[in-house]
């Protein structure tokens, strides 16, 4: 069948697109509020998903292992946040994409307990029973739906809840503060503002919600392989956040969806081309996309654009 | 009691080189509280490293800065302004991309809001928001800038990015307000109204001001007390009647580097 037209397809499609969601608002506490530059960002992710696979392969229950996974993915933040986190911004960043590599390669490296390279089977557990049991229960009213769909709909719903908590939060005088150590980092000291507190927060809470991000992964993907989360995954990120707007958590879902219809879509139009070189397209559509942004609208989507001249 | 001691700020011999150069070297004065102190001296004389050095924006080799009966020299620059010691910056440091109001509510203390935790229960927090949001407005109203209240910070002038510095370190409720040449780039006659208005608020509240001044005759008229800097160390301090016809002082101006303007 024609995947064009195949609705599990697009469904599938638009889980990656649910998922990304989550992790660009993530990288939007971090960035768009803090002025965080974190290249490292997967990593964060990665913690999310290998620390639900390996807790659910060796026996944890599901419930359980997934706020553990997040908690965990959080704590990394601050672990990294330490001794980084007095850092210019520039170096910061140079630090992040290091540690983000570096568990990569340990994660690749440990293959007794991850799997290395051969991947880490039947990461999300029961996850497929589970699925089944939602599948027949609607079956049984009556209603047939692609196997794909309760993991879309859970997807989305985490990251409405995701982006609902941080405008929840959005007005708060601890986002005001957070705002503050952005622009200024010595006229926040200069009225009693703990800024390292307050980044080292800010990147824990991006952190915790990238490993929220690497929960849904586990469930979509069922195995894990460590070039699930090589540094392009970051990027693609940030592709994601300029595109939808810096500050705007609204952007980033549309943003999200865009970035993944391109990247998940672009390998099944029928192009005259060998198949590496369609895979190796997409990257380049990404590209084109995000330059003529820069170009063109370069607060993103929803981004405001009387902030984008305010420097100073 | 601390509290009740005459001299809220005692420097001790501080001292912070940077290489080869000796910015302050071996500076020692007396703050009286409730006064206004003025920091003055040629250009390069170490003044704004010793504001740096007393608020903990740079850290000391050695020295004591006592403020309220305890040594903080060496402490974060945050801890410092949380215990009463606010500056502003000669280089004003305006948060461009926000209001200007909400760079004056940033500086209130005490807002359970700015911790985490308590930032996802608004009702822990939002009386106290528009109470600092109505004494953010008193502040702006006070030097002046009420009409600019709902701009972003960045379309303000040099002086009025003067002005909005003085009014955040003003929302901080200091007890030492230290003013790294405020006056610079502000309408002489706006400039003469803050003074009065600092002048009257030591009154009411007992604050305690000080100034670092390039120029003698801004703050002669309204100084208790007058710190002269020179090459890193402090010529003398005292009244400025008596600092005016010191022969030190007037060596100091005029051979060092006055000409640099």
């Amino acid at each position: 069948m024609d995947p064009l037209l195949a609705f599990g397809f697009w469904a599938y499609v638009l889980t990656v697109a649910g998922v990304y969601a989550v992790f660009v608002l993530g990288l939007q506490v971090q960035l768009g509020d803090a002025g965080l530059l974190n290249f490292g960002h997967v990593a964060f992710m990665a913690v999310g998903a290998y620390a639900t696979g390996l807790m659910i392969t060796n026996g944890v229950p599901m419930l359980i292992a997934i706020p553990c996974a997040v908690a965990l993915a959080a704590l990394f933040g601050v672990l990294i946040g330490l001794p980084t986190l007095r850092l210019r911004g520039d170096f910061f960043a140079i630090v992040t994409i290091a540690a983000g590599e570096i568990l990569r390669i340990i994660i690749q490296n440990r293959q007794d307990e991850t799997g290395g390279t051969l991947g880490l089977r039947r990461a999300s557990g029961s996850w497929r029973e589970t699925n089944n049991t939602i599948l027949d229960w609607f079956s049984g009213r009556g209603i047939e739906l692609d196997r794909r769909v309760p993991l879309l709909v859970i997807t989305w719903v985490v990251a409405v809840l995701v982006a609902l908590l941080l405008r929840h939060i959005g007005r708060s005088p601890w986002r005001r503060a957070l705002r503050a150590v952005r622009e200024n980092e010595d006229a926040a000291a200069a009225v009693g503002k703990p800024v390292f507190n307050l980044k080292l927060q800010a990147l824990a809470l991006g952190a915790a919600i990238a490993g929220i991000s690497g929960v849904l992964f586990t469930l979509l993907q069922t195995s894990l392989y460590p070039e699930n989360f090589e540094p392009i995954v970051t990027f693609i990120g940030f592709s994601i956040l300029i595109l939808g707007g810096i500050g705007s958590y609204f952007g980033v879902v549309v943003g999200s969806i865009i970035i993944a219809f391109i990247i998940s879509g672009v390998r099944f139009l029928d192009f005259p081309l060998e198949a590496d070189k369609v895979a190796a397209l997409r990257y380049v559509v990404v590209g084109l996309l995000i330059m003529g942004m820069m170009a063109f609208r370069p607060q993103g989507i929803f981004g405001k654009r009387e902030e984008l001249h305010l420097d100073g | 009691m601390a509290e009740s001691s005459p001299t809220i700020l005692e420097v001790d011999d501080l001292r912070r080189h940077y290489g080869g150069v000796r910015a302050v070297d071996g500076a020692s004065f007396t703050v009286q509280r409730g006064s206004i102190t003025s920091l003055i001296g040629p250009n390069g004389a170490g003044k704004t490293t010793a504001f740096n050095l007393l608020t903990g924006f740079a850290r000391p080799d050695t020295g004591r800065v006592v403020f309220e009966g305890s040594d903080v020299a060496g402490h974060r620059s945050d801890r410092v302004a949380r215990r009463g010691m606010v500056r502003t910056f000669q280089l004003t440091r305006v948060l461009g991309k926000m209001r200007v109001i909400e760079n004056v509510m940033l500086a209130a203390q005490q807002q359970p809001g700015e911790r985490f935790v308590t930032a996802f229960l608004p009702t822990r927090w939002r009386s106290r928001e528009e109470e600092i949001r109505h004494e953010a407005a008193a502040v702006l109203e006070q030097v002046g800038l009420s009409e600019k209240a709902e701009d972003y910070a960045a379309t303000l002038s040099g002086g009025q990015r003067k002005l909005l510095e003085l009014a955040r370190a003003l929302m901080a409720r200091p007890r030492l307000l230290m003013l790294d040449e405020p006056m610079a780039g502000v309408n002489p006659t706006l400039g003469r109204e803050i003074l009065a208005s600092l002048d009257r608020l030591r009154h009411e509240t007992g604050l305690t001001v000080m100034f670092i001044e390039h120029d003698m005759d801004v703050v002669m008229d309204i100084s208790d007390e007058v710190i002269v800097m020179g090459e890193g160390r402090v010529i003398t301090q005292g009244t400025p009647d008596a600092v005016r016809s010191d022969q030190r002082v007037i060596d100091a101006y005029l051979s060092g580097g006055s000409g640099h303007e």
